[in-house]
C-alpha cells in the first residue's frame, strides 16, 4: 500500500473545480473582451495553484500527496478520492500551462460565440484535471466520459473543416466504445476486490479505490482479461495504432485549441502507467501482452513516421507524428524497466510542449493562410523569420535533438527498450531517422526556398501574443532539455515504486505483506 | 597550357569520364533504392489508412447503426409510448430535446446497452469459473 | 584553476550565441563580429592555459558541471574530461576556429544575416567543444548532434536557394542515420558497463566479449561514417558546399567532419578488441580515400574538388585508425585541419575576388592578380599533395608507412594510388585556377581584387602552420605529438623497422606526389 499524505487545505479540489466554476461565472458577462480577460484570469489562477502544488510536492517520493478522501457512494465503495504522485503531478502543471496558452491563442482567432467557447474550454480543463487527479476508478471514469462533452462541442462548433461534424462524432464514438470495455474492466477489478475482501472480512467489501485495489492479489488469468479490457479503453483514446483513425480527422477538422489538448495531453498512455501497469503487473509482463503491445508500438513508430513523410497538410502530418511519438511512449512503458517508464513519462510531458507547440505553429500558419496545406506555404522564412525560427526550434525538439526536452525522453525510452529487448530497441532506433526526415522535409518545402506562389509579400510575422506562446514553450523545451533534474526528481520515487511493484507482482506483494515501497 | 588535352582525353574515355563526372551516380542510386521507395510506401500506407483501417471502422459503425436503429424503434414505440401515457406535453418536450441531440444519443445508448450486456455476460462467465 | 578554465572554454562562445542571437539585431555588425571572434579567442586562450597545465603535470582533468539525466541505475553528468587527446582537439578547434572567425569578418562583410552567421558559427563552436570535451558518451552525443544542427543551419544559410535548403536537409538526415548507429552503441555500452563515463568504461573494457566488442565498435563506426562522410554515407558532404566558404573550411573540412576520427581514437580500446571491426574501418577508409579521389579528378567546381579531397583525406585517417595507427590518424587530422582550412579559405578568397564564381573552367591566370592568395593556395596544395617538408607529407607518410610495415599491403596500395590522384587533382586545380590565360568574362575580370588583410592575415597563419605543422610529429613515430598522445593512444606494439625502410617509404611517398604533379603537367602541356 502506498503511503498517503493528506493535505490540510483541499487544494486539489480547488484545482479541479476552479475552471468549471469560473466557466459558470463567465456566463454572467456579455462583453466579449471581459469574457476573454476573465477566462485568462481563471486559467492563470489555475496555473498558479498548479505551480504551488508542484513546488510543495515532495520529490523522490512514491507517496500519494495532497490526498483528499470523502466517501461518495459508500454502498458501492465509490469515493471522491483525489491525490497526486510522481506520475500525475506533472500533468496537472502541464494541463494548466497549456490551458493558459490556448486561451491566449484563442484571443483573436476565435471570433464567434466566444463566451461558449471559453466555457467549453474551461469545462474541458476541469474534466482533464479530474482524469489526472482521480484515484478512485469510478471518479476517474466519470471525468473520462465527461471530457467528451466539451470536446465534442469544441470540435463541432469551432472546428474549421467542412467535415467537423463527422470528426466530432467519430472522436466521441471511438472513445465511448473504448470506455465501455474499460468500464467492464473496472467492474471486474471491483468484483475481484470484493471476493478477496469478503474472504478476509475486510471492510469495505467493495472498493474502486486505486490504493485499495493495489492491496489485493489478482489471479493472472483474470489480470490478463482485465488488462485487455482496460487496454482497449486507453488504446482508443491514446490512440495506439491501429485504433488511430479518429485522430487525424479530429486534429484536422477541430479548432487548434482542441488539437493542442488532444495532441499535448496523452490521456490514453497516462491510463496505462496510472492504472494498467501498477494494478496488473503480472499481466503487464506476461509474454503475449508484451509481444503484442511492443509490436503495436513499433508499428506505430514506423507507420506514423512514414505516413508523416508524405503528408501535404501540416496538421495531418502532426497527427501521424503524434502517432509515431505515442509508439515510442508505448514501447517505453512496456519495456517495464526504470529507464523505459521514466522516459515514457517524461516524453508524455514533453509532447505537451513540442507536439502541442507545433500545433500552435500550425495555428499561426492557419491564421495567416487560412489552411495548413503545403501548397499555401513556401519560402516563408524570409517574410516571417520569427515564425520560421520557432517552427524549426520546436520541430527539432519534437524530433529529439539533444539539448531539447525531446532528447532526454527519447534517449531514456530507447535505452530502456534496448535493455529489455535488443530487437525492439534496434527497430525503434530507426524511428529517429524518419523523424528527422519528415520534419525537415516539410520544413524545407514550407519555410525555405523561394517565396511560394500563394504567400503574400505582405504576410506578417508573429505578433506579440504569438511570440509569447512560442517563447513560453521554448523556455520549457530548453529547461527540460538542459536541466531536467527537477522534473526527474518529481517522478523518480513513483517510477521506482512502479518498478518494484512490477518485480514483485500482485500476489507476492500481498503475501509477503510488505509495502510496495519502503521509503 | 593546352586545355584541349582534357577534352580529348574525356572524349576518348567517354564512359569513364561521364561516370566520374556524375560521381558514380551514387545519389541517383540512393534515390532509387531508398528515397523513392519510402515515398511510395508512404503513399501506399496512406491509401491503406484511408480505405482499409478507416473502412473497418466504418463497417463497425454500420453495425452500431443497426443497434441504434433498434434502439430508436424501442425509444419510439416503447419509451415514448410510456411517455404518451404520462402526457402529450412531455412527449413534445422529449422530442425537441431529441432533435437537439441529433443522432448522438442513439449511438451512446446503443453502445452503453451493448456494453452492459457484455459486462453481464463476462461477469457471469467469471462467476462460473 | 585549470578546472575553472575548462569550464570557461565552452562558456565564452555560448555567451556570444546568447547575446548575438537575442539582441544582435540591436547593435552594429562590428559589435557582433567582435563578440563572435573575441569569444572564440578567449576560449583559445583558456585552452592554451589548460594545455600548458597538462603539458606540465601530465594528468587529465575531469570536471563535473552538473547532474543532467539520472534515475535508477543511470547517472549522466554534464562533465568534461581534458586529457592529451582532448587537448589536441581543443587546440585545433579553437585555434583554427579563431582564424576562420577572423577571416569570416572580411568574407561575410555586407552579407544579409551577418549576425545570424556568427551566431550559428559560435553555436557550432559550443557544440564542437562539448563534443571533444565531454567525459561521457552522452555529452559527446550532444555535441555530435549539435554540430550536425549547426551544419544544417549553415549549409542552409542562403535558405532562399532551393539547392542550399535541399543540401541542408540531406546533410541532417544522412547524419541521423549515423547518429542512430551511435545511439545503439551508447545503449550497448551502458548495458555492458552500467556506466557511460569514458574512464569507467575503459577501465573495465577487457571484460567485454569479442562479439560484443565487435557489435559496439561497428555501431560506433556507423556513427563515425555518417559524421566523417565515409562510404557509403559520404554523399552529404559535397552538397554541403552550398554553405558560405568559411563554413566549409571550419565545419566541413577542419573540425566537424573529423569528429568521427576523434570518436574512433577515443574508443580505440573497444576497437582494439575486435579485429573484424578494425579491418572494416581500414577498408572503408582505404576505399573512401581512393573512391573520392577519382571523383575529384573531373569536378569543375573549386569547392567540390576540395570537398571530395576532404572525403578522401578523411579516408586516410580512417585507414590509419583501422591499422591501429591512432597517433598517425590524429596527426593527419591536425595537419589536415591546417592545410584544408587554408585551401578552403584561399578558395574563398578566389571566389571573393571573382565576385562569387566557383567554376574553375571560368578562371585561369589569376596568379599575378591575386598573388598572396595564389602563394598560400600553392602552400596548401603542396602540403596536401604530400611533398616534403610540408605538413601533409609527414602525417600522410606515417599512415602509409605504418600500413606497409604492418603488412597491410592492399591498404597501402589503395592509399598510394589515392595519394597519386590527390596530387594530380590538386595541381590540376592550381593550373586551371591560377595559370594559363584568363577564361573569365570581362565584367568579372575587371573586378578581380586581392582580399583585405583581415582575410589574408588568418591565411598566412594557416600557411605557416601548413608548412611547419608536420614537425610536431618529427621524427616519424617518435615526435613530440607521439610522446604527448602516449597516455591516450598507447605506444602500439614495438616494431622493428629499419631506418632504411622508413627512408625508402618516404622517398616513394615523395615520388608518388611528384609523379602526380608531373603527370598533370605532361597531360596538360
Amino acid at each position: 500500500m502506498l503511503e498517503e499524505l493528506a493535505s490540510t487545505f483541499p487544494i486539489l479540489t480547488c484545482i479541479l473545480f476552479l475552471p468549471v466554476i469560473g466557466g459558470v461565472v463567465l456566463w454572467l458577462f456579455d462583453d466579449e473582451d471581459m469574457v476573454r480577460t476573465s477566462a485568462l484570469t481563471i486559467a492563470l489562477l489555475e496555473l498558479a495553484l498548479s505551480v504551488f502544488v508542484l513546488l510543495r510536492f515532495i520529490p523522490e517520493s512514491a507517496a500519494m500527496q495532497f490526498s483528499e478522501h470523502v466517501p461518495w457512494i459508500p454502498a458501492l465503495g465509490v469515493s471522491y478520492h483525489l491525490a497526486v504522485d510522481g506520475i500525475s503531478v506533472l500533468f496537472v502543471g502541464l494541463t494548466a500551462f497549456l490551458a493558459v496558452l490556448i486561451i491566449i491563442y484563442s484571443w483573436d482567432t476565435v471570433r464567434h460565440q466566444v463566451k461558449l467557447y471559453m466555457m467549453a474550454l474551461l469545462a474541458l480543463e476541469t474534466t482533464t484535471m479530474g482524469v489526472f487527479l482521480s484515484i478512485d476508478l469510478i471518479l476517474f471514469f466519470v471525468f473520462w466520459e465527461l471530457m467528451l462533452i466539451p470536446s465534442y462541442f469544441l470540435i463541432k462548433l469551432w472546428g474549421g473543416g467542412a467535415e467537423r461534424h463527422y470528426a466530432a462524432l467519430k472522436f466521441v464514438l471511438y472513445t465511448l466504445l473504448g470506455s465501455v470495455f474499460m468500464l467492464v474492466g473496472i467492474a471486474l477489478l471491483d468484483i475481484n476486490y470484493h471476493q478477496w475482501a469478503t474472504l478476509r472480512h475486510i471492510e469495505p467489501t467493495y472498493s474502486f479505490d486505486l490504493l485499495e485495489l493495489l492491496s489485493v492479489p489478482i489471479p493472472l488469468s483474470k489480470q490478463i482479461l482485465i488488462f485487455w479490457l482496460l487496454f482497449l479503453g486507453f488504446a482508443f483514446k491514446a490512440p495506439v495504432f491501429p485504433f488511430h483513425t479518429w485522430l487525424p480527422d479530429a486534429l484536422l477538422e477541430g479548432p487548434i485549441g482542441m488539437a493542442v489538448v488532444l495532441a499535448g495531453l496523452k490521456l490514453g498512455t497516462f491510463g496505462f502507467i496510472r492504472f494498467s501497469i501498477p494494478l496488473l503487473p503480472d499481466a503487464s509482463k506476461s509474454q503475449t501482452v508484451v509481444t503484442v503491445i511492443m509490436t503495436l508500438g513499433l508499428a506505430a513508430i514506423l507507420y506514423g513516421a512514414i505516413m508523416a513523410l508524405i503528408q501535404q497538410d501540416f496538421r495531418r502530418l502532426l497527427a501521424f507524428s503524434s502517432i509515431s511519438h505515442l509508439g515510442f511512449v508505448v514501447i517505453g512503458l512496456f519495456a517495464l524497466n526504470y529507464q523505459g517508464l521514466q522516459g515514457s513519462l517524461l516524453t508524455m510531458i514533453n509532447l505537451g510542449f513540442s507536439t502541442a507547440g507545433l500545433f500552435f505553429i500550425a495555428g499561426f500558419l492557419y491564421s495567416r493562410q487560412q489552411n495548413t496545406q503545403l501548397s499555401s506555404f513556401g519560402g516563408m522564412a524570409k517574410q516571417t523569420p520569427l515564425l520560421a525560427s520557432f517552427f524549426l526550434f520546436i520541430g527539432l525538439a519534437s524530433i529529439g535533438l539533444p539539448g531539447t526536452n525531446g532528447f532526454v525522453g527519447e534517449f531514456l525510452i530507447l535505452l530502456g527498450t534496448l535493455k529489455a529487448n535488443w530487437l525492439y530497441g534496434g527497430i525503434a532506433v530507426t524511428g529517429v531517422i524518419f523523424g528527422a526526415a519528415y520534419f525537415l522535409w516539410y520544413y524545407e518545402r514550407s519555410m525555405l526556398g523561394p517565396l511560394g506562389k500563394a504567400v503574400k509579400e505582405s504576410i506578417s510575422d508573429l505578433h506579440p501574443r504569438e511570440v509569447l506562446i512560442a517563447a513560453a514553450l521554448s523556455v520549457m523545451i530548453l529547461w527540460i532539455g538542459l536541466y531536467p533534474a527537477p522534473f526527474l526528481r518529481m517522478m523518480n520515487g513513483s517510477v521506482q515504486a512502479l518498478v518494484d511493484r512490477l518485480e514483485r507482482g500482485t500476489v507476492a506483494s500481498v503475501e509477503s505483506d510488505q509495502p510496495v515501497r519502503v521509503d | 597550357m593546352n586545355l584541349s588535352a582534357p577534352d580529348r582525353l574525356a572524349a576518348r574515355f567517354q564512359a569513364a569520364y561521364r561516370i566520374l563526372l556524375n560521381k558514380y551516380y551514387v545519389d541517383e542510386l540512393y534515390d532509387l533504392l531508398w528515397v523513392e521507395p519510402t515515398k511510395k510506401l508512404g503513399l501506399l500506407l496512406d491509401w491503406f489508412d484511408r480505405t482499409v483501417i478507416d473502412g473497418l471502422v466504418h463497417a463497425v459503425a454500420q453495425i452500431a447503426e443497426l443497434f441504434a436503429a433498434g434502439s430508436t424503434w424501442t425509444e419510439k414505440h416503447v419509451i415514448y409510448g410510456c411517455v404518451n401515457v404520462i402526457g402529450y406535453g412531455n412527449h413534445l418536450a422529449a422530442r425537441q430535446w431529441r432533435q437537439l441531440q441529433s443522432g448522438m444519443v442513439h449511438h451512446y445508448a446503443a453502445i452503453i446497452v451493448a456494453g452492459l450486456f457484455l459486462l453481464a455476460a463476462i461477469i457471469q462467465l467469471i462467476m462460473q469459473l | 584553476m585549470t578546472d575553472l578554465l575548462i569550464k570557461l572554454i565552452p562558456l565564452f562562445p555560448l555567451l556570444a550565441v546568447i547575446l548575438n542571437g537575442f539582441v544582435g539585431r540591436r547593435y552594429s555588425h562590428d559589435v557582433a563580429h567582435r563578440l563572435a571572434w573575441g569569444s572564440v579567442g578567449l576560449s583559445f586562450l583558456c585552452t592554451v592555459g589548460v594545455f600548458a597545465d597538462i603539458l606540465r603535470t601530465g594528468t587529465p582533468h575531469e570536471v563535473i558541471a552538473y547532474q543532467w539525466i539520472f534515475g535508477g541505475d543511470l547517472t549522466i553528468n554534464l562533465a568534461y574530461l581534458v586529457d592529451p587527446l582532448t587537448c589536441i582537439m581543443l587546440l585545433v578547434v579553437t585555434g583554427v576556429g579563431l582564424l576562420i572567425h577572423v577571416y569570416s569578418v572580411g568574407y561575410m562583410h555586407g552579407e544579409d544575416g551577418f549576425t545570424r552567421f556568427f551566431t550559428y558559427m559560435n553555436l557550432f563552436m559550443v557544440s564542437m567543444l562539448l563534443l571533444v570535451m565531454g567525459n561521457n558518451y552522452v555529452v559527446l552525443f550532444i555535441g555530435w548532434e549539435g554540430v550536425g544542427l549547426c551544419s544544417y543551419l549553415l549549409i542552409g544559410y542562403y535558405y532562399d536557394k532551393v539547392s542550399a535548403a535541399k543540401a541542408a536537409s540531406k546533410a541532417f538526415v544522412v547524419n541521423r542515420i549515423g547518429d542512430a548507429g551511435f545511439l545503439l552503441a551508447i545503449f550497448l555500452i551502458f548495458i555492458n558497463f552500467k556506466t557511460l563515463d569514458y574512464t569507467k568504461v575503459f577501465a573495465q573494457v577487457s571484460q567485454l566479449s569479442p562479439e560484443m566488442a565487435t557489435a559496439i565498435a561497428l555501431c560506433l563506426l556507423v556513427g563515425a561514417v555518417g559524421k566523417s562522410a565515409q562510404l557509403p554515407l559520404y554523399t552529404w558532404l559535397p552538397d554541403a558546399m552550398e554553405g558560405p566558404t568559411p563554413v566549409s573550411a571550419l565545419i566541413h573540412a577542419a573540425t566537424m567532419v573529423t569528429a568521427g576520427v576523434y570518436m574512433i581514437v577515443r574508443n580505440h580500446a573497444i576497437f582494439d578488441l575486435s579485429p573484424t571491426a578494425m579491418t572494416i574501418v581500414g577498408v572503408i577508409g582505404g576505399l573512401t580515400a581512393l573512391f573520392a579521389a577519382t571523383i575529384g579528378l573531373v569536378q569543375t567546381d573549386i569547392k567540390r574538388v576540395l570537398a571530395y579531397s576532404t572525403v578522401s583525406q578523411l579516408g586516410y585517417m580512417f585507414l590509419g585508425c583501422g591499422i591501429g595507427a591512432y597517433t598517425a590518424a590524429m596527426f593527419h587530422l591536425m595537419t589536415h585541419a591546417f592545410f584544408k582550412a587554408l585551401l578552403f579559405l584561399t578558395a574563398g578568397s578566389v571566389i571573393h575576388a571573382l565576385s562569387g564564381e566557383q567554376d574553375i573552367r571560368k578562371m585561369g591566370g589569376l596568379s599575378s592578380k591575386i598573388p598572396w592568395t595564389y602563394r598560400l593556395f600553392l602552400i596548401g596544395t603542396v602540403a596536401i599533395a604530400g611533398i616534403p617538408p610540408l605538413a601533409g607529407f609527414w602525417s600522410k607518410d606515417e599512415i602509409l608507412a605504418h600500413a606497409f610495415t604492418h603488412h597491410h599491403y592492399l591498404l597501402y596500395g589503395m592509399a598510394a594510388i589515392g595519394a597519386l590522384l590527390t596530387s594530380f587533382y590538386m595541381f590540376r586545380l592550381i593550373y586551371l585556377t591560377f595559370y594559363g590565360t584568363s577564361r573569365m568574362d570581362h565584367h568579372t575580370e575587371e573586378h578581380v581584387h586581392e582580399s583585405p588583410m583581415v582575410m589574408v592575415g588568418p591565411l598566412m597563419a594557416l600557411g605557416v602552420l601548413s608548412i611547419l605543422g608536420g614537425f610536431l610529429g618529427f621524427p616519424p613515430e617518435h615526435g613530440w605529438l607521439h610522446q604527448f598522445l602516449v597516455p591516450v593512444a598507447g605506444t602500439g606494439e614495438e616494431h622493428d623497422v629499419s631506418t632504411g625502410l622508413v627512408l625508402m617509404l618516404m622517398m616513394i611517398a615523395t615520388g608518388i606526389a611528384l609523379l602526380g604533379w608531373a603527370s598533370l603537367t605532361i597531360f596538360i602541356a
